[in-house]
């Protein structure tokens, strides 16, 4: 399928697709002079809402949410936007990045041969090594027994002219040492666990799934910080409503940007967030707004003086 | 004396200050001269009697500050008495906690006996190393056999205990008893460290991976998350968003992985294997090979595309981080750390112990799954045991690892080897493990009613040993009332501080209510613990208070 594309929304209103990306800096900048009805056209297919359809949830007024360093301003609305989720306009579960599903390659019909373009010094990952592979290990596993899986895998992976020898392996693998002297461990049987149903009703019900517990989250007043490398921080009620003003005014201050990162850590216990690492963006791209500052001011009068 | 014509006979009373050293030791003579100092007669007339003073004395220390001395006696009567832990927990298990019993009679009167008395719940030992059990009641015939000190071990949680010593002569008619009382509490938990920080590695977190058999969802992490911030837990994911055909690994770096184990409790979502995890998803070996670096026990594994098969279409490479990875760098720190390691991934435990990732990975308590596992099983596994440990499920009655647990009642849910074998889920550690302190399930505080007009010691009792930096006073206030309190401390053992008391004075009467604060009460850790779950039922609201 190759690889993913990010589809980032943002900024006042529902405007903005952009491509792979990275939020909080391309938040505001891309395809704004795109007609309105065509951009929402643009968004609605990137979500495949067409078949999947929109459920919007109530507002919620409490809770905290920020996205990369940035607040969103409540009330939060979570929304199951086609095979997406977002909280206002924020996308939280990226969208498939297509539907249907791709078909799968078919199954072959003769015992797939050694390509004759392979010699010994063809690299392992050439793309006639990975196909025979694929194919021979698809023709055995249709054609023979399990208990011969591994010794006939084997035997195909030896006639091989760029594979030096094979190693031997576990029930589930065999390992192969190349003429290139690197050494590979193949998966002859899927892992285990039981993956999720994919048909248009499982996955509706289970995005719809993930809406109610964001909202669930936030009604609670719990704070959720998120990051666009996949990254998320929650914290609940108690812990917000105590901390936040303590990390706002680290956050809002003039100190340097390493001593932000040091008392972050010190302050949240956070050790893991790092300048260049782990939630970076929410001391290099924090942003206030009005209505964080607001909050902010309530939470100091309900808590009283900093101990 | 008083006595006139018509009142003959006086009637005196007597006190005994200090026991006799021997029988008889202490005399009363009444002398009489029937006509006074001017008449002829003299002392003439004198009877007198013999009086023994006998002391009969148990003493444990009853306001638990670590010793057996005058303090104790006054309020020796009076709920709670020796608190004693019905056991000890350590880093091991199951250390037995004892409490020293002084005991005296004097003077030993021959053929007299003691007898030593006491409610069940509570059981007498010659030493503190348990060599010979005092079975109650036990005679000592004669009450010189008696021993100065036993030992008190704790046996049913929750029993408030009273303790005597009868001293009787060789009539057997009683002249002297003392009495006491002890609290044995249920075995105090550790909570694990690291401040309040829980990691969730999940590497497949997209609904979108090309290959669908990577779909595993996320939801046992959903349900680890909420249950831990119920509990004031902050939960860190480590997540890859884009799916398991690109060299972005998300915020699923090496450097996080290795980093997992700075945590308190965290639970891993992917792929796993008999003794190992399948850490990370790629779609070039180059990337993979990068990602593990020069690491032992990681290796890259290619995974062809599966022609025909719809969950298997495009090639990818992940990386294979094996048990004993996991026991070279997690291990130590996560049994430091008494954290709670749940291995939400296939194969992730073993029956017979050995090296399967929940065995090799540490922790003070750890879950795996026997066979392959799923979200939904998962999901139900961590909902169900961390409800109870938060207190969420049960009414907060298991709150502790072994109760939580409750050797896999009620865990019994669908998956793939159900046939073979209905419980997948395993888990095992030290059963004394819960998340965030509690009072007390059975006494959380004393006085638990009106103690009267009088001096007296109270407490609030913690289900987890605490972190005892914080100032007692500051941890435990009066927050109204007129009754005087004072001396407010920690109260433990050896192992750390499962208690708050204080001395109290209600002389004036005046109802009081005490307020132990839930920012200030929190479990044992280095820098900060979490905040104490007032009402054993998350979530954390407000601070423990009562009234007396």
């Amino acid at each position: 399928m190759g690889s993913r594309r990010k589809v980032v929304l943002g900024g006042v209103g529902l405007c903005m697709v952009l491509s792979v990306g990275f939020p909080a800096q391309s938040r505001g900048n891309d395809s704004a002079d795109q007609p309105t009805a065509a951009r929402n056209q643009a968004i609605d297919a990137d979500f495949h809402v067409d078949t999947f359809g929109v459920a919007a949830g109530q507002p919620i007024n409490s809770g905290f949410v920020f996205v990369d360093g940035v607040y969103l301003d409540a009330p939060y609305t979570v929304t199951r936007r086609g095979s997406g989720i977002l909280v206002n306009d924020e996308v939280i579960v990226q969208p498939l990045p297509e539907w249907p599903l791709p078909t799968p390659e078919p199954l072959p019909t003769e015992n797939p041969k050694v390509p004759p373009s392979l010699e010994r010094t063809t690299p392992h990952q050439h793309p006639d090594v990975l196909g025979y592979i694929r194919t021979k290990l698809a023709y055995i596993k249709a054609n023979y027994p399990e208990t011969e899986l591994s010794t006939r895998f084997s035997e195909a992976l030896e006639s091989l002219p760029c594979v030096e020898r094979v190693k031997g392996g576990t029930p589930t693998t065999v390992t192969v040492e190349w003429t290139d002297g690197d050494v590979t461990s193949i998966r002859i049987v899927p892992p285990a666990r039981a993956s999720l149903p994919m048909d248009e009703n499982s996955i509706r019900g289970r995005l719809d799934g993930e809406r109610a517990r964001l909202e669930k989250k936030l009604a609670k007043g719990k704070g959720v910080f998120y990051f666009s490398d996949g990254g998320e921080i929650n914290v609940s009620k108690n812990r917000i409503e105590e901390r936040l003003p303590i990390l706002f005014d680290i956050l809002a201050s003039d100190q340097s940007t390493e001593k932000k990162f040091q008392a972050v850590r010190e302050t949240m216990g956070w050790q893991v967030v790092k300048k260049d690492g782990y939630g970076s963006t929410l001391v290099t791209h924090f942003k206030s707004s009005p209505q964080l500052e607001a909050r902010i001011a309530e939470l100091r009068r309900k808590n009283g003086p900093p101990e | 004396m008083g006595f006139t014509d018509e009142e003959r006979t006086k009637t005196f009373y007597l006190e005994g200050i200090k026991a006799g050293s021997t029988y008889a030791d202490q005399q009363i003579k009444v002398e009489f001269d029937p006509d006074g100092d001017e008449g002829a007669a003299g002392w003439d007339v004198e009877d007198a009697v013999r009086i023994t003073v006998v002391s009969v004395d148990a003493d444990i220390d009853s306001d638990n500050d670590g010793t057996v001395d005058d303090t104790d006696d006054p309020i020796e009567n009076k709920t709670p008495g020796c608190i004693i832990p019905k056991n000890l927990e350590g880093d091991g298990e199951g250390e037995d906690c004892l409490e020293s019993l002084s005991l005296s009679v004097a003077p030993t009167l021959p053929e007299s006996t003691a007898i030593l008395s006491g409610d069940s719940g509570i059981r007498v030992w010659t030493t503190i190393a348990k060599t010979t059990e005092v079975t109650l009641p036990h005679t000592y015939d004669p009450a010189s056999t008696m021993p100065s000190t036993l030992y008190v071990d704790g046996e049913t949680a929750g029993t408030s205990a009273d303790l005597q010593i009868t001293y009787k002569d060789k009539n057997d008619l009683e002249i002297g008893s003392d009495s006491l009382k002890a609290l044995v509490t249920e075995t105090p938990s550790w909570a694990p460290a690291k401040q309040n920080i829980a990691y969730v590695w999940s590497s497949l977190h997209t609904n979108a991976n090309s290959n669908i058999g990577n779909n595993l969802g996320w939801g046992d992490g959903d349900a680890f998350e909420d249950q831990l911030t119920d509990q004031d837990w902050d939960v860190i994911w480590f997540n890859d968003t884009t799916g398991d055909t690109d060299t972005d690994f998300g915020s699923c770096t090496l450097a996080n992985y290795k980093k997992m184990k700075d945590c308190g409790a965290l639970t891993v979502i992917c792929h796993g294997e008999t003794e190992a995890c399948i850490a990370v998803y790629a779609d070039t070996e180059p990337a993979a090979t990068s990602w593990r670096g020069t690491e032992s026990d990681m290796t890259t594994e290619y995974w062809p595309a599966i022609p025909a098969d719809p969950y298997w279409t495009d090639d990818i490479y992940v990386v294979k981080v094996d048990s004993a990875w996991h026991a070279s760098n997690w291990a130590g720190t996560l049994n430091t750390n008494k954290a709670i390691a749940m291995w939400s991934i296939c194969y992730s435990a073993a029956d017979s112990g050995g090296s399967s990732l929940k065995e090799a990975a540490g922790g003070r308590w750890r879950s795996g799954y026997r066979w392959p596992t799923t979200e939904t099983e998962a999901e139900q596994t961590n909902n169900r045991f961390l409800g109870r440990l938060n207190g969420s499920v049960d009414s907060g009655n298991r709150r502790t690892a072994g109760e939580a647990w409750e050797d896999g009642n009620g865990y019994t849910y669908a998956h793939s080897y159900a046939h073979v074998d209905p419980l997948n889920v395993r888990m095992d550690g030290n059963d004394w493990t819960t998340l965030n302190a509690a009072p007390d399930k059975n006494h959380p505080h004393f006085p638990d009613d009106n103690p009267s007009k009088r001096y007296g010691w109270g407490c609030v009792i913690f289900d987890t040993y605490m972190r005892d930096a914080t100032s007692a006073a500051t941890a435990l206030v009066k927050k109204s009332g007129g009754c005087s309190t004072y001396d407010h401390r920690w109260v433990g053992n050896t192992y750390g501080k499962f208690a708050i008391g204080f001395d109290y004075d209600t002389t004036d009467g005046t109802a009081t209510t005490m307020q132990a604060k839930r920012q200030d009460c929190t479990n044992y850790d280095a820098l900060w613990g979490r905040p104490l779950d007032e009402d054993r039922e998350a979530p954390i609201e407000d601070d423990h208070e009562w009234s007396f």
